[in-house]
């Protein structure tokens, strides 16, 4: 049989009175309520009267509590220890001692440098990075030393790159001649055939297999410019004798 | 109660304003301690300051109305006092023989009380006298202004038990003002 949950009569009897319940809605009290009903009421008025002097003691403690709550930042003393220190608020003393002396040390560094009294290994570097002077002994000439490398920093007026020795084209007259020969295999073609017009062609064609192999060059051209570029002998030949 | 003007005072506490926690603190203050007077007597400033410190640690992250703030602060003071109540039953406890009778603590009756001066604290020492549930719901419902469901989850009761509880406890308050003889 099921057991339908029907409230009790007793339940019913304790709950139904209407003053009860106004008294703990603490709205509408009944004028017509039985007098022990309105004792209650007085001693409910009492529970919800203002705060009596000790109930206010612990204020202080609270707010002290609250000032000091996590996760809230100090208000003024913090800003204006923010505002005090605008420059590089995030580096400690020890590294801030660290960049003083790492920077003091590179400027002493610089001015050995330029007073040439490093060794020379340090000397070299110091010239390469920072333009102080090359140790002594060193070729002090300008834009023309002698490169690591051993080639000659030449601005191509000799020919060569400056770098890997190659021919750039120039001319024995001067003058570039950027249409290669059909037949040319990527080598610079340095001779003259009885064919062609006496010039020497030193660019390599489109067809390059895009290994370059100098072997003629040595930042010289292997020709010699004539005067007369035109492909005329200047003189006739003569019979062997 | 602080009424309409309850959310700008609250937002102003979260945001850093004394002035606004102090009148959430000097608006839930008494109450508290009216409550905790009567769940927990002998440790009620203890468990009433603790409240506060978790209320503070927490209040940043709270939101809701007036009824949801009352109902998180009665909710943290119950569960400071069962605390202190559990931390209590694990101390050993002497007998009441050994203890002389000058140190013993003097009570007084509540009805006396009440006869004396009906006062806040004649009120709650008589609310004191009830069953702990009967009391303890009269006061979540008249001192904390909470309604019958919010304090049937805060005690983890049903809404008809809390009903029938805090009605059963008034009828027990009358008997015994008629008891005592108390006229007002």
């Amino acid at each position: 049989m099921p057991n339908f949950p029907w409230p009790s009569r007793r339940v019913a009897s304790v709950t139904g009175d209407p003053s009860l319940a106004a008294l703990l809605a603490w709205a509408q009290f009944p004028q017509n309520a039985a007098p022990e009903m309105r004792r209650v009421g007085e001693i409910l008025a009492a529970l919800t009267a203002g705060p009596a002097d000790d109930e206010l003691t612990g204020e202080t403690a609270a707010l002290a509590a609250y000032r000091n709550r996590p996760g809230v930042p100090r208000p003024v003393r913090g800003a204006r220890r923010r505002r005090r220190r605008p420059l590089f608020p995030a580096l400690s003393a020890k590294a801030a001692a660290a960049v003083a002396a790492a920077v003091l040390g590179f400027a002493a560094l610089a001015a050995a440098a330029y007073t040439g009294v490093l060794p020379a290994p340090v000397q070299r570097l110091a010239h390469v990075i920072i333009g102080a002077p090359t140790a002594r002994g060193e070729l002090t000439t300008g834009s023309s030393q002698v490169s690591p490398n051993g080639a000659t920093g030449g601005n191509g007026a000799s020919g060569g790159n400056g770098a890997s020795g190659r021919p750039t084209g120039a001319s024995p007259t001067g003058r570039a001649h950027p249409s290669p020969t059909p037949r040319a295999t990527g080598q610079p073609s340095t001779q003259s055939t009885p064919q062609d017009s006496g010039q020497p062609s030193t660019q390599p064609t489109p067809q390059d297999s895009g290994t370059p192999t100098p072997t003629h060059s040595k930042g010289k051209p292997t020709t010699h410019p004539t005067p007369h570029g035109s492909g005329k002998p200047t003189s006739h030949p003569t019979p062997h004798q | 109660m602080i009424g309409e003007g309850f959310a700008a005072v609250l937002g102003a506490a979260q945001q850093g304003s004394e002035a606004a926690f102090s009148r959430l603190w000097r608006d839930g203050n008494p109450a508290l301690l009216r409550y905790v007077r009567v769940v927990a007597p002998e440790v009620a400033e203890d468990v009433v300051a603790e409240t506060w410190l978790q209320v503070v640690r927490g209040l940043a992250d709270f939101r809701g109305d007036e009824q949801a703030w009352r109902a998180w602060l009665f909710t943290t003071a119950r569960r400071r006092a069962i605390d202190y109540g559990r931390r209590r039953a694990r101390r050993p406890a002497g007998a009441l023989d050994e203890v002389p009778p000058g140190l013993l603590p003097v009570t007084p009756d509540a009805a006396d009380l009440a006869i004396e001066r009906m006062g806040t604290r004649s009120a709650v020492a008589l609310l004191a006298g009830l069953p702990t549930t009967q009391a303890e719901v009269i006061l979540l419902r008249v001192v904390a202004g909470l309604d019958t469901e919010t304090v049937a989850q805060l005690v983890g009761r049903s809404p008809g038990a809390v009903r029938v509880a805090a009605h059963r406890g008034l009828r027990r308050l009358a008997e015994m003002l008629a008891e005592a003889g108390v006229t007002l």
